[in-house]
């Protein structure tokens, strides 16, 4: 398995009015090609601005933005913009926004949002797009009548399998997935979960999957990364995460997941996560954590290598 | 949809928003200084209307003079208005007793160095007398040259003799004319103020006091005689200049500053009162129909729609044109056309948001009726956008009062800014290029209207909250 | 087509608008009892016209005449039913009035030489047609592409400048343009003629006749387009920078689509909805405007009509122009809302 994506020290801030929001702050990881990353973390963690990070879709108030950003062995932060729009998005890499939501256009018809990047990046004449539109959405399973229908018209789950067909149009290696299934309902849930899966055997598709549901990155993942304020706590494959969390914030979100099983009593973290314009000094999770000593409130732990998959960002694991 | 949790709470932060923008603190200043003129129109005299409206209250005025300042721009030295009042008439009283005769002279003298002759030339002759007088007027130039104004028989009473038009003063001119050999005819007024030898010659030419070493002024001899008891008379010189005041006059001798002044509070009140009242009346409405909801927001909104497509001008035009109301009257025909607009849809849209939000939900659950809702929570955080609103809708109100007055619908008596620019327009300003008569009365609305778009300006924060996101 | 139900419910809505506002005219004029006096004369002139052209009504005598005349006068009257209670009255004007039965003037006459005040009103009608709908297409693509402009550098120079021009055009009214615009180009520079709507006599080729009309209508034109375009652009800036902040933008961009794309079918197809209908107030307001416009340049559209009734004091006139400006205002929303169906699917189906 070769390594798709490599991160170092990647970095965006923003610059907004109460100051500058630490968003992504020095992540760095490797992945391999055909698996699945989850990013876990709760709302206002970063894990949103990881995904524009990595696709470098970046909005006007940029603070910082740096690092390395290596796909397929090219560094994509020496590319310009123009040609960062021409070769990689959508062919390389593709993000999949939240379909729910606003991602579709409301005054286009759902087959011209499918057909047009064929029309306008494949050069295809309409006839041929919109046969490319229909199969599309058979892949997605979807019946191909929906090409005249309009966005409003769609439930939230068949505009995320559009979102999700647009994104495959132009067969990418990787996808970034933006917690796609938040607003749906659980059924919908799961259906869309299948579809990713087969999906990925299919086409030997890499995952990027944000969520900030446990329960969903655990059927999806072989790896995951949890994400606090901005940084990455804890790395390694799901199930040595799920099962053996070391982080002490890891430990309490699994603490605060019911199980279907078990009769624990739930625990909740408590505080509340930090406000990213001014992060705590030290280890940004100190005033939370039970384990915390008193250099954890000056010193900035790093990712250290626990074992060859299982890296963790804890001064308590710190030096092992 | 207009996001408000970055929005500003309440008045205190409106205000706070447009004293910390350069362009709301220019705003502010610019009305600051229109309310002061406004005051002092109200320390005048209180019977502005019945004054504006009497030709008397304006005769030592000029028509149709331009601003003085102008005179700054051509370089010319135009005449000015010298009122010669009746205490500064050298009186000389000679009686001849024997045939119970009094002769009452009064000397008025004028030094003159302006480069044109006067406007006007008005006398006002006061006879106290139980029977009629002889009366004689002559103008003496600084070159020593007489011309005989007047000489009659004449009646008790108040007269003005106004020299350029009257018709004794005219062939009596004439018949001086004649004397000198001159045959064309000229007007009075360049008779009157040029030398004699340059009329003789055909080639007028107006002699200044300064012209004569040394100087010599102008001078009006007024005689009077009379054979009656308790005989009196008393005299006013006017003589009317080109250019007057800070503002010029109109074809009624009005000073068109005055005219200004005490048309600003009218303004600036009907601008006020009609923004105020139509917005809070919307905004009312349009926080009920959001905030209820159902059938009563359905209804509202329809109502709305009515509203807003009504020809707004043209009912007024016809209520003004049929019953020619006063300015109040019309105020509140505006309210009552304007009882449901824009602000209606907006802050019904607003409402809708805040309804969701969960202190709401928290104090409907623990028993808080519906109205103390709303008027309690929901109403203060539509405030600032209400406000914003008042503000920036006070121009148009203005404009509509100004506009009604121009086309002669607005109140009939009031001076109002649009009544100058609609007599402006009737007298035939912008065809004969009484330039200030126009431009002035509207470089004051303007100045209103952009006070307020500069504090609309500095509230744009407030009137589109979604749009300051970083 | 399933487009018929918002357009059904906005023309009815429209429909009750123009009924609610005829009415309230004919209701206001009527206090002062003049149309009243409108229909009256009107039915007095009909029924001479018609009894003059009956050659057996001139044999009669004079005082015989005069008889029958007030006879059928009074019948016409009851017949119309003009001598009910107000209330019916004021329905039947208004069904008269909304079907343009409008008539006779007191003091104007059309060129034709008709009273008839829908005549007068339909000789004039072309000239405000003309002038106002040319200045609306022109200002509103003029101001939806500066909006544009303004939208791609939010705080920039040029935005700022444009929105304080914006703000103080939407705040001073059209006509006070007109009047500087008039004596600076007009008394001053004598570029333009002083309004009107040909020159005095009148080219008789017609080519040259309406090359005359065009360069009188360029000093209107440029005063309404001036007056009315930053604040158009302003609106269409505000929209436009909302809609880039959607997510469907972004994603747009994240499928590589070129940036003129991006601008055309992400950008501003979706803002034109929105901004069709913040502008449909701004029209309207507009309308109301023209009038003293057309004053201040002798335009001799229906405006002016109206500014001279009001100085005839020819009331017919007034409360006629009063209706027929209702019709155009309720047209032009009309018009608004069809294209407004045109480009928002979400009225198309459902």
């Amino acid at each position: 398995m070769s390594t798709i994506l490599s991160l170092r020290d990647l970095t965006l801030y923003y610059r907004t009015r109460r100051g500058i929001v630490r968003a992504v702050d020095n992540i760095s990881f490797d992945l391999e090609e055909g698996r699945c990353l989850s990013l876990v973390g709760e709302s206002g963690c970063g894990k949103s601005s990881m995904a524009y990070a990595i696709m470098r879709i970046l909005p006007r108030n940029i603070h910082t933005y740096s690092g390395e950003l290596i796909f397929e062995g090219k560094n994509l932060m020496a590319l310009s913009n123009s040609e960062l729009s021409k070769e990689i998005w959508l062919k390389k890499m593709a993000m999949v926004f939240q379909g729910a939501m606003n991602s579709l256009n409301p005054v286009l018809s759902v087959g011209e949002q499918v057909s047009e990047v064929f029309t306008l990046h494949a050069g295809l004449s309409k006839i041929e797009a919109e046969k490319k539109a229909a199969e599309l959405l058979e892949l997605v399973r979807l019946p191909s009548s929906l090409v005249n229908k309009y966005p409003h018209e769609l439930s939230g789950g068949m505009k995320q399998r559009v979102v999700i067909a647009i994104a495959l149009s132009m067969k990418p290696k990787l996808l970034l997935l933006d917690e796609p299934t938040s607003a749906l309902d659980v059924i919908t849930q799961a259906n869309i979960i299948n579809l990713l899966k087969k999906l990925q055997k299919e086409f030997n598709l890499t995952y990027i999957f944000i969520t900030h549901d446990l329960g969903l990155a655990s059927e999806l993942s072989d790896y995951i990364a949890v994400m606090y304020a901005g940084r990455i706590v804890e790395l390694g494959d799901a199930r040595s995460v799920l099962t053996d969390p070391k982080h002490p914030y890891t430990q309490k979100l699994l603490a605060a997941t019911p199980r279907l099983m078990e009769e624990a009593k739930l625990e909740f973290i408590s505080g509340s996560p930090p406000d990213l314009a001014f992060p705590p000094a030290g280890c940004r999770f100190h005033p939370r954590c039970p384990f915390v000593m008193d250099a954890c409130m000056v010193k900035e732990p790093q990712l250290s290598k626990l074992s060859e998959r299982r890296h963790v960002s804890c001064l308590l694991w710190e030096g092992e | 949809m207009i996001v408000m949790s970055s929005a500003p709470v309440g008045i205190k932060s409106v205000m706070h928003e447009i004293l910390h923008s350069k362009s709301g603190v220019a705003g502010v200043v610019i009305l600051a200084l229109i309310l002061l003129t406004s005051l002092t129109a109200v320390v005048f005299p209180d019977n502005i209307v019945e004054r504006w409206n009497d030709p008397q209250a304006w005769l030592d005025k000029p028509r149709l003079a331009a601003p003085e300042w102008t005179t700054f721009f051509t370089g010319e030295n135009p005449s000015r208005t010298i009122i010669v009042k009746i205490q500064d008439f050298k009186r000389d009283v000679q009686r001849i007793e024997q045939l119970n005769v009094t002769k009452i002279e009064l000397r008025a003298r004028v030094v003159y160095d302006y480069d044109t002759p006067p406007s006007e030339l008005n006398i006002m002759i006061n006879l106290v007398s139980e029977a009629r007088s002889l009366l004689s007027v002559e103008w003496i130039r600084p070159d020593g040259s007489t011309v005989e104004l007047l000489r009659e028989v004449a009646e008790p009473g108040t007269k003005a003799v106004f020299a350029y038009i009257d018709r004794t003063v005219a062939s009596n001119v004439n018949a001086y004319l004649q004397k000198l050999g001159v045959s064309q005819s000229l007007p009075i007024g360049v008779v009157l103020f040029s030398s004699e030898k340059s009329l003789a010659s055909g080639v007028p030419k107006l002699i200044k006091s300064h012209d004569v070493k040394p100087s010599r002024p102008y001078e009006l001899v007024v005689v009077a005689t009379s054979e009656s008891k308790g005989f009196d008379v008393e005299a006013q010189l006017n003589l009317l200049g080109v250019v007057y005041g800070l503002c010029g006059t109109d074809n009624l001798r009005r000073d068109i500053f005055i005219g200004i002044v005490w048309g600003a509070p009218i303004a600036l009140a009907f601008g006020l009162v009609a923004a105020f009242v139509v917005t809070l009346i919307q905004a009312i409405f349009g926080a009920i129909s959001g905030y209820y909801g159902s059938k009563i927001d359905e209804i509202i909104q329809r109502i709305t729609d009515v509203y807003l497509v009504l020809p707004f001008l043209s009912l007024l035009i016809t209520i003004q044109f049929i019953y020619k109301t006063t300015i109040w009257t019309l105020l509140i025909a505006v309210i009552a056309l304007s009882l449901f607009g824009g602000v209606t849809k907006s802050v019904r849209s607003m409402a809708l948001q805040v309804r969701e939000e969960p202190y709401i939900e928290a104090a409907k659950s623990y028993g808080a009726s519906k109205r103390r809702i709303l008027f309690l929570y929901i109403l203060p955080r539509l405030l600032p956008y209400t406000f914003a609103n008042i503000t920036v809708s006070v121009p148009a109100y203005v404009f509509l009062e100004a506009s009604l007055s121009i086309l002669g619908l607005g109140d009939p008596a009031l001076p109002t800014w649009g009544k100058l620019i609609s007599e402006a327009f009737s007298g035939g300003a912008a065809y004969y290029g009484y330039w200030w008569w126009i431009i002035i009365p509207s470089t004051f609305i303007v100045l209103v209207s952009t006070a307020f778009a500069l504090l609309w300006y500095s509230l744009d924060k407030v009137l589109n909250p979604r749009l300051r996101e970083e | 087509m399933l487009s018929k139900s918002y357009l059904a419910k906005r023309a009815s809505l429209l429909a009750i608008t123009l009924i609610v506002a005829t009415y309230l005219t004919v209701v206001i004029a009527n206090g002062g009892g003049l149309v009243d006096q409108i229909l009256a004369n009107q039915i007095r002139f009909d029924v001479t016209s018609t009894l003059v052209r009956d050659p057996s009504f001139n044999r009669l005598s004079e005082a015989e005449r005069e008889k029958l005349l007030e006879q059928r006068i009074e019948l016409a009257i009851h017949a119309k039913g003009l001598d009910q209670p107000f209330i019916v009255r004021s329905f039947i004007y208004l069904v008269d009035a909304l079907t343009l039965r409008l008539g006779q003037a007191l003091v104007i006459k059309s060129n034709t030489g008709s009273r008839a005040v829908i005549d007068i009103i339909v000789e004039r009608l072309p000239a405000t047609v003309a002038l106002f709908t040319t200045a609306t297409i022109i200002y509103s693509i003029l101001g939806i592409l500066v909006g544009l402009v303004m939208a791609r550098k939010p705080g920039g120079f040029f935005d700022r400048f444009m929105t304080m021009l914006a703000v103080i055009t939407g705040v001073i009214p059209p006509w006070f343009f007109a009047i500087i615009f008039l004596l600076i180009f007009a008394f001053y520079i004598r570029l333009f003629p002083f309004g009107g709507f040909v020159s005095v006599p009148s080219p008789t080729d017609p080519l040259l006749y309406a090359i005359d009309v065009m360069f009188h209508m360029v000093l209107p034109l440029i005063t309404w387009i001036i007056a009315s375009f930053p604040f158009w652009a302003y609106i269409t800036r505000n929209i436009v920078i909302q809609t880039i902040g959607e997510d469907f933008v972004t994603m747009a961009k994240a499928k590589g689509l070129s940036q003129s794309a991006v601008l055309r079918r992400y950008v501003l197809r979706p803002s034109l909805p929105p901004i069709i209908t913040n502008v449909a107030l701004a029209l309207i307001a507009s309308w109301q405007g023209a009038i003293i416009t057309e004053v201040v340049f002798g335009w001799p559209g229906i405006g002016n009509l109206l500014n001279l009734a009001i100085l005839s004091t020819d009331a017919p006139v007034v409360i006629g122009a009063a209706v027929v400006y209702a019709y155009l205002l309720v047209a032009t929303v009309l018009i608004l809302d069809i294209i407004y169906t045109v480009l928002d699917p979400r009225l198309k189906v459902g």
